[in-house]
């Protein structure tokens, strides 16, 4: 069972560094990076240029990070305990 | 009446319209599965807040609707396949699915498509930055995340969600730095006098209004965001005059939102092969529906806000009479059974259908945006493919959608074009001066979005290839 409104923290690894954010479990990762400034989830295979959620329904592709080293959605996926979150860059 | 036929019905698409024809399906007796993407059901209007949105958001007629929806649903027959989302179809209608535990197949169903809505998108100067998000993105990222896109954010579009949205953050605590609408005031006022015909949603906009209003929020009519650039505190925003592009005024803000209106969500109606038209009202491609949703494919039926948009207490009353429809055509109940059943609904059909159809030049305001874009602006956000490549492109002599992603790569990335298709074809019909039919749509392919490799293999690796002894030489 999980515990849904326990305050958690995770890890997000990105190329500025590593940072512990605060979230409450079960909420959208978006949400919670949002939150502790960071919307910067990637950079674009092509430009380099930073990526971000911008649709948030599945539909853009934007939001692809890595939870765990799977590919998930950072609109969806939700913040779990200990989990490491790490930008994807689309080949 | 011949046997009543009670084989399975899939519906795709647990929002207003797919749960309300889910549970009635039910209903009537028939094995329904119910299929969403989210983890839970709701669709985006009614998407559950998570736990820490219904702390921070105050409640609202979308949180209560969503809830009594999700109980209805639980207290129902039906099977919800939640987290789960279709990638593939066949013409017989197998439907491929990825969920929780991995890659799975539906045999050929009826079945029922209520996958809603997409936001259509114009691009201007800088929108690929992460400040940048949708209009409707905004939306759930508030009432699903219960968190503000920034302290302060400009909202920029077209379409009633401008002013839901601009309500949303200041209920929220943040600050609305201006709205800017390509529409003109004039057609508002307009809506505002046909919207007496449907009360709930009068009441609402007057709310929204006078908050809006109280607030002293400026708002932009017959404009749009033309450029955004990044500054160390936020973005500095450009927003010109649709009528004279010479005429501009400046904003700073944490974050913006855009969107130009919603578009019936046409990978699965387009690959199932059924008939479509272009809808030059509402400015975008929806599949040729009866008033109960039946297609050109006999098993295939398309509901709420997929076979048009019109809002969220249309597609309740399309779910319902879809349901009933199904249901009949089964032979599970007699023409004077049906009759009955839908005549209420369908009377009120008619009625909001009339009000929503009245909303569809205000969501479309943007038409002219795309094809006068900058050669310098991204047009397609995964390939980052610009204007002027593909108005090269089009001077090369490609003449419909296709021939431009084959050589541009537009449309061609992982969102399949659903950001970029709208602005090509703008691009293109004014190029060519030719019809949105001529341009046509970028074709529709399988997987609807990107699969892991490891989701198609599962466990599979290299050495289990069964290798045999190579015979001696």
């Amino acid at each position: 069972m999980s515990n849904e409104n326990s305050p958690i923290t995770f890890v997000f690894q990105s190329r500025s560094g590593t940072r512990t954010v605060n979230g409450i479990e079960g909420e959208p990762v978006t949400a919670a990076l949002r939150r502790s400034g960071i919307l910067e989830l990637g950079q674009s295979g092509i430009d380099g240029t930073p990526r971000g959620a911008f649709c948030f329904m599945g539909s853009c592709q934007e939001c692809r990070v890595l939870i765990n080293g799977a590919i998930d959605y950072a609109c969806k996926a939700s913040v779990l305990p200990n989990m490491t979150v790490t930008p994807y860059v689309q080949a | 009446m011949s046997k009543p036929d009670r084989s399975p019905v899939t519906v795709i698409g647990g929002g207003v319209a797919g749960s309300t024809a889910a549970i009635a399906l039910s209903r009537h007796g028939l094995p329904v599965t119910l299929i969403d993407e989210q983890p839970s059901a709701g669709g985006q209007i009614f998407r559950a807040p998570s736990s820490y949105a219904r702390q921070t958001v105050p409640p609202n007629h979308e949180f209560s609707g969503g809830d009594a929806l999700r109980q209805k649903l639980a207290t129902s027959n039906v099977r919800v396949r939640l987290s789960t989302r279709v990638w593939g179809l066949s013409p017989s209608l197998t439907l491929d699915l990825l969920g929780p535990d991995g890659m799975d197949q539906i045999p050929p169903s009826t079945v029922v498509v209520a996958n809603g809505a997409t936001e259509r998108f114009f691009p201007f100067q800088g929108w690929t930055t992460p400040r940048i998000t949708g209009l409707a993105g905004a939306s759930i990222l508030m009432r699903n995340g219960g968190t503000l896109p920034g302290q302060s954010v400009v909202v920029a579009g077209s379409g009633p969600l401008l002013f839901s949205v601009a309500h949303q953050v200041l209920e929220m605590g943040g600050k609305v730095t201006a709205i800017i609408d390509s529409g003109n005031r004039a057609d508002w006022t307009r809506l505002g006098a046909m919207l007496t015909l449907d009360s709930s949603r009068l009441t609402q906009a007057a709310a929204w209004m006078l908050r809006l209003r109280k607030a002293g929020i400026p708002v932009h009519h017959r404009s749009f965001l033309s450029a955004a650039e990044e500054t160390e505190t936020g973005l500095l925003l450009t927003v010109s005059d649709m009528d004279h592009p010479e005429r501009h005024h400046f904003y700073t803000a944490e974050a913006a939102a855009c969107g130009y209106g919603l578009k019936p969500s046409t990978l699965i109606t387009r690959t199932a092969g059924v008939q479509h038209r272009y809808d030059s009202l509402g400015g975008y491609l929806e599949p040729v529906t009866d008033v109960a949703g039946r297609t050109s494919h006999p098993d295939l039926y398309v509901t709420g806000d997929a076979a048009g948009i019109r809002g969220m207490a249309v597609a309740r009353l399309r779910g319902l009479v879809t349901a009933h429809a199904v249901a009949h055509d089964r032979g599970l109940i007699p023409a004077k059974a049906y009759a009955s059943l839908t005549r209420t609904p369908l009377r009120h059909l008619r009625r909001l259908d009339a009000v929503s159809r009245r909303m569809l030049p205000l969501m479309n305001a943007g038409r002219t945006i795309g094809a006068r874009l900058p050669d310098d602006t991204i047009v397609c956000r995964c390939e980052r493919v610009k204007a002027g490549t593909l108005r090269t492109a089009i001077q090369s002599g490609a003449e419909d959608l296709n021939q431009l992603k084959a050589w541009t790569r537009c449309g061609m990335g992982p969102c399949q074009g659903r950001m970029c298709e709208d602005s090509a074809r703008a691009l293109l019909t004014t190029a060519c001066n030719s019809t949105p039919e001529e341009a046509g749509s970028f074709t529709a392919r399988i997987p609807f979005f990107p699969l892991p490799l490891t989701s198609v293999t599962g466990d599979f690796s290299y050495s289990d290839i069964p290798l045999p002894k190579a015979a001696p030489l």
